[in-house]
């Protein structure tokens, strides 16, 4: 991994530092009558989520039905007005979409959150297989199981499915992001160019590429790495320098695509998460396949009571934030700072929602920090790669993230977990 | 269809060309210096050198010049920080050089830090040296684009000369590199300025170079304009 340079960008004391991201050569095993099941639930989920997001910005049929309320829909952080009537290139708004799952002991999977916006982590477990199939040949002659090493192509494919017109480009905010290996790496896979913001212009409604000495080349499909806030300095934060001006407007006028659409917060947003299953019968007439974790929301009054009542049973989570940050366990509070919690919930219900604890499988790890420790095995999550092109295909492999601590559930990598590959096992 | 070579990528590979190629040479400086401090020649005149690197002359000797020109990451003129800026370069070229060539740098880098624990850190120099050659060799393999190639071996030839001019190590070699300069030049299309580009070239071929070598490093470093 070293060699590679698989890494992730902290920030830590106002300084930008670099972690090897802690690889367990250990894979998540998964064998493919289980896979199966959940590919269709994922693929159920996604499309559901695609429809919805769609019709948010355009015809809000779901309001006007009364299946979701207009107001709980409107007042998420992630709608963005900006985006209202656009209709992007072939109605497909979660081009690349990163479902984070968790098994329970009774191997009942369930969707924990669903990231429609930037979500990373695929370069991880590809480089990974890579590796591992060097280093241990053996166990992939004995075994067998889903090739995941065509993400790259599987990529292009959607890029080129979408494109208007032109290259693809990864768009990255630069060398310094979090993610800059992932970005820089994808783009090495997938064929496309890697852009940084400099690297983009827009003329007459369409973007193009700045290249040595004057060349330049058109633009038809932008895999964005940065946030829709920093996108477009014209529309959105007008105070970023990171953004490309009118890249909106080239958007609007169907020359370009971007991946994943701007705006797409408001289907990731925790409370919309809440009505995926009501999204999948209205718009698909399908029962859901994956289960949600139970979840209970602030701004419905019945649920409220319960989580007021319950506060120290459950997990605690701020709709508008992600990656493990505004993830409250109720059990982990004192008497004071739950009564401060209650006061916060009741103050403005909307922005959170609880969820039942799931007791989620414990995957075994090599021993972490301390050698001696036996048959050590941590908390751990999956977060599935659903790709929207030509059609809607779960890449059969995904980026296992597991705890540190012992006992710890709390996997994100931002805040000191590890990575595992994930093995589709094929039946023989 | 093929993208054009965006601006910063273009400057990127050329450095990459050069510090790289100045990582290479400053270790062959360092590992002469160590093997002369073996023989008990501590006095080796460090502060000289620092001159005429155009660094600041910041060490007290020969063996302290080996620790910290070496291997102090803090240090921005430190050989570490050149390999460091050499990686910084190379991940935002992947998709053109692609992760195996840079993975002989990163390779390079990790024996870096080893060396800096070693009790016999040549060992482990000889290692980074034998990374970085990969590195070029791979470079050749795994870089179809024949402007990204030239354009990196024209950072290398640049700094080839420079380091060379500035410590008047290997002065027989110096014309034959000029020459592979402008080969390089020519293949990697890239902008250059005409006028220090001629006077680099005439001097070599008049064979005077050696009393004017204030002007040609002016010349050397000019003459690229990314």
């Amino acid at each position: 991994m070293e060699r590679y340079g698989v890494r992730f960008g902290v920030g830590k004391d106002g300084k930008f530092e670099e972690r090897l991201f802690p690889f367990d050569p250990l894979p998540r095993l998964i064998q493919e009558d289980e896979w199966k099941p959940l590919e269709r639930g994922l693929v159920q989920r996604v499309q559901a989520l695609n429809c919805f997001l769609f019709d948010i910005y355009t015809d809000k049929r779901i309001v006007r039905d009364g299946v979701i309320d207009a107001e709980f829909a409107f007042n998420s952080s992630g709608y963005l007005g900006p985006c209202e009537g656009i209709v992007a290139p072939k109605k497909i708004m979660s081009h690349i979409s990163g479902i984070d799952l968790v098994q329970g002991r009774d191997g009942t999977w369930y969707a924990l959150e669903d990231n429609l916006r930037i979500p990373s982590g695929a370069s991880y477990p590809l480089i990974a297989r890579e590796l591992t199939r060097k280093a241990s040949p053996k166990t992939f002659r004995e075994n067998t199981m889903y090739d995941n090493r065509d993400y790259g192509e599987r990529l292009r494919k959607t890029m080129d499915y979408v494109n208007c017109g032109g290259i693809n480009v990864i768009l990255t905010p630069g060398r310094y992001n979090a993610a800059f290996f992932e970005h820089s790496y994808l783009s090495e896979v997938s064929d496309a160019v890697l852009a940084f913001p400099n690297e983009l212009y827009v003329e007459d409604e369409k973007l193009y590429f700045r290249g040595y000495q004057g060349k330049a080349q058109r633009v038809g499909a932008v895999y964005r790495r940065l946030s829709d806030e920093y996108l477009d300095p014209t529309t959105f934060l007008t105070e970023s320098v990171i953004g490309i001006p009118n890249l909106m407007s080239a958007y609007r006028a169907g020359n370009v695509a971007i991946l994943n659409a701007p705006g797409n917060g408001v289907a990731d947003d925790k409370g919309i998460y809440y009505h995926v299953p009501k999204l999948i019968e209205y718009y698909l007439g399908e029962e859901p396949i994956l289960a949600n974790a139970p979840t209970y929301l602030a701004a419905d009054e019945s649920d409220l009571s319960y989580i007021l009542e319950h506060l120290s049973e459950l997990v605690i989570k701020d709709v508008s934030q992600a990656g493990g940050y505004g993830v409250i366990f109720g059990s982990d509070l004192s008497k004071q700072h739950l009564d401060d919690l209650r006061d916060l919930i009741k103050r403005n219900p909307r922005r959170w929602i609880a969820q039942d604890t799931i007791d989620f499988q414990e995957l075994p790890v090599l021993p972490q920090d301390d050698p001696n420790e036996f048959r050590p095995e941590r908390k751990a999550d999956l977060r599935a790669f659903v790709l929207s092109g030509e059609t809607t295909e779960v890449w059969p492999s995904g980026l296992t993230r597991f705890a540190r601590e012992a006992g710890s559930s709390v996997v994100n990598s931002s805040q000191g977990g590890g990575f595992k590959d994930t093995w589709v096992l094929l039946s023989q | 269809m093929g993208a054009p070579l965006a601006v910063a990528q273009a400057s990127e590979l050329f450095w990459l060309g050069r510090y790289i190629q100045r990582v290479m040479m400053m270790l062959d400086l360092s590992s002469e210096i160590y093997d002369l401090m073996l023989d008990g020649e501590e006095d080796y005149d460090v502060h000289s050198l620092c001159r005429r690197l155009a660094i600041p002359d910041i060490y007290e000797d020969a063996d302290d010049f080996i620790s910290e020109y070496l291997f102090d990451k803090d240090d921005p003129n430190s050989v570490y920080a050149n390999l460091e800026r050499a990686v910084d370069n190379a991940i935002t070229l992947r998709s053109l050089i692609s992760s195996e060539v840079i993975s002989y740098i990163q390779l390079a880098t990790s024996t870096m830090k080893r060396a800096a624990k070693s009790t016999s850190p040549m060992l482990e120099i000889q290692q980074v040296l034998d990374y970085l050659y990969a590195f070029w060799g791979a470079v050749e393999d795994y870089v179809p684009d024949t402007q990204t190639r030239y354009i990196m071996r024209t950072g290398r030839s640049v700094e080839a000369i420079d380091l060379s001019l500035r410590l008047r190590r290997r002065d027989e070699k110096l014309p034959g590199e000029v020459t592979r300069l402008a080969n390089r030049l020519y293949r990697s299309k890239v902008a250059y300025d005409a006028e220090s580009f001629q006077h680099l070239t005439e001097c070599f071929e008049q064979g005077d170079w050696e009393y004017h070598v204030p002007e040609l490093l002016t010349d050397v470093n000019n003459l690229v304009t990314l």
